[in-house]
Order: structure tokens, then C-alpha cells, then sequence
């Protein structure tokens, strides 16, 4: 179960698990953001390597007009993912 | 617990169901639950993407043995591909050079205890050893 949402105010939040079966749906709502955002990992149980590729294609896409995501409120493990990936690198992480 | 995948990553619901059951039945704890879910779905993934003509369904089983969790991804039509041999992916390159390649495979070293790999006559068998401990 995975659900991304786009809010008027410029937050997208993620909702369940973001598995490789899900990362078209995320790639396809990512699309639609096209300034500085927030993404809010306050209902995300899961993240994948896949789910990671969606995020880092954001990142680039968005950079090369001067914007970029922040991720927040992540939980411990997936705290723990970024941080083994070493994504506080290239994404803002609060 | 052992039970066979349709080779696709539409499987991966199926597969957390089957996981998740056995976490609840034996107790597992949920950092080691994490872990585990994570590089089964890395490693399920990599045996469909290296193979996405076989119709063969791929196997895994779950087991306690001692004070471990002991997991078994079987694919008996799999081309010969060491993931505890594969390269780290660039941590510290640039943005514009970051890619998804390699690092879920990277990932589940850092989060795994022990991975061994066996491949012969097209089975391979990747065996995960995690510490119920955590």
C-alpha cells in the first residue's frame, strides 16, 4: 500500500511503502512538482533502493532550475537508509 | 516457511505479506523487520531484472535457526551474479553523478550480518544471516 499526495501549500506526503512496484506512481506525482518542496515522510513506513531512485531523479530535475526537496519527519529506519546512503549529501534533510 | 514468486516486482505485496506473517509468528523485532524486508526486496528485484524472460518463479524461505533469522532467495534459472562481490557505488560524487544503480545492494551489506552466495548448474541461492539480537 502506497499513496503520494500533492497539497496546495507545496508539501508532497508519502503514505505507506515505497517499494520498486510503486516507484512509477511516485515518478509520475514527482513530476507534477516543479519548485522547492517539502516532502513529508511522517506516514512513510518503508523506503526501497527504487524509492531512492525517485528521489534522487527529483532532486536532479528540480536542481537544474534552481530548486530542491527537503525530506522531513522520516522514521528511525529510514533515517538510517539516507543516512547509509549518504543522501544528507544532496538533500536537505530536517 | 518456504513459498515460490511469480518472477515480477508486482510479487513484492505478496511477498511482505508472507514475510510480515512470519515476523508476527516469531516475534521479530522491528529493526531486524526492516532489514530483512529491505534486502529481500533488493535482492528478489535483482534476480527479475537479471532474468526477465524465465517463467520460473523464484523461492524464498524464512527460518529461525539458533539465536538467527536465516533467509533463502532461491532462482534456479538465474545467470551467475556475486552480489557480495558487487562494486560500492560513489557515496560522495556530486548530485548530477548520483544513481540509484548499486545501491541497494550496497545498502544491504551495511544491513546485514552475513550474506553467502552459491551458484551452480543456473540455481543460484542467496542466504541472509541476521542477528536476532538487535
Amino acid at each position: 500500500m502506497f499513496k503520494i499526495m500533492l497539497d496546495n501549500q507545496g508539501i508532497v506526503r508519502l503514505q505507506g511503502r515505497l517499494d520498486a512496484s510503486q516507484a512509477e506512481e511516485a515518478t509520475k506525482e514527482l513530476l507534477k512538482v516543479t519548485k522547492s518542496a517539502v516532502v513529508d515522510f511522517r506516514e512513510l513506513e518503508y523506503i526501497s533502493s527504487a524509492g531512492l531512485g525517485v528521489l534522487i531523479a527529483a532532486q536532479k530535475r528540480l536542481k537544474e532550475s534552481g530548486h530542491s526537496l527537503t525530506l522531513t519527519n522520516m522514521n528511525n529506519h529510514i533515517r538510517d537508509v539516507f543516512r547509509y546512503a549518504r543522501f544528507d549529501l544532496i538533500f536537505k534533510v530536517e | 516457511m518456504q513459498k515460490s514468486f511469480t518472477r515480477s516486482t508486482k510479487a513484492l505485496d505478496e511477498i511482505f505479506d508472507f514475510i510480515g506473517t512470519f515476523f508476527r509468528e516469531h516475534k521479530v523485532g522491528k529493526e531486524v523487520a526492516f532489514s530483512i524486508k529491505f534486502a529481500v526486496e533488493e535482492l528478489f528485484t535483482n534476480f527479475v531484472k537479471y532474468n526477465l524472460t524465465s517463467k520460473s518463479e523464484i523461492s524464498l524461505n524464512l527460518s529461525i535457526e539458533g539465536k538467527n533469522l536465516v533467509v533463502r532467495l532461491m532462482d534456479s534459472e538465474a545467470q551467475p551474479f556475486d552480489p557480495t562481490k558487487a562494486p560500492d557505488p560513489d557515496l560522495h560524487a556530486p548530485l548530477e553523478q548520483r544513481r540509484a544503480g548499486g545501491l541497494g545492494i550496497f545498502l544491504v551489506k551495511r544491513m546485514i550480518d552475513k550474506i553467502e552466495y552459491h551458484h551452480t548448474d543456473k540455481m543460484s541461492t542467496i542466504t541472509l544471516v541476521q542477528s536476532l539480537e538487535k
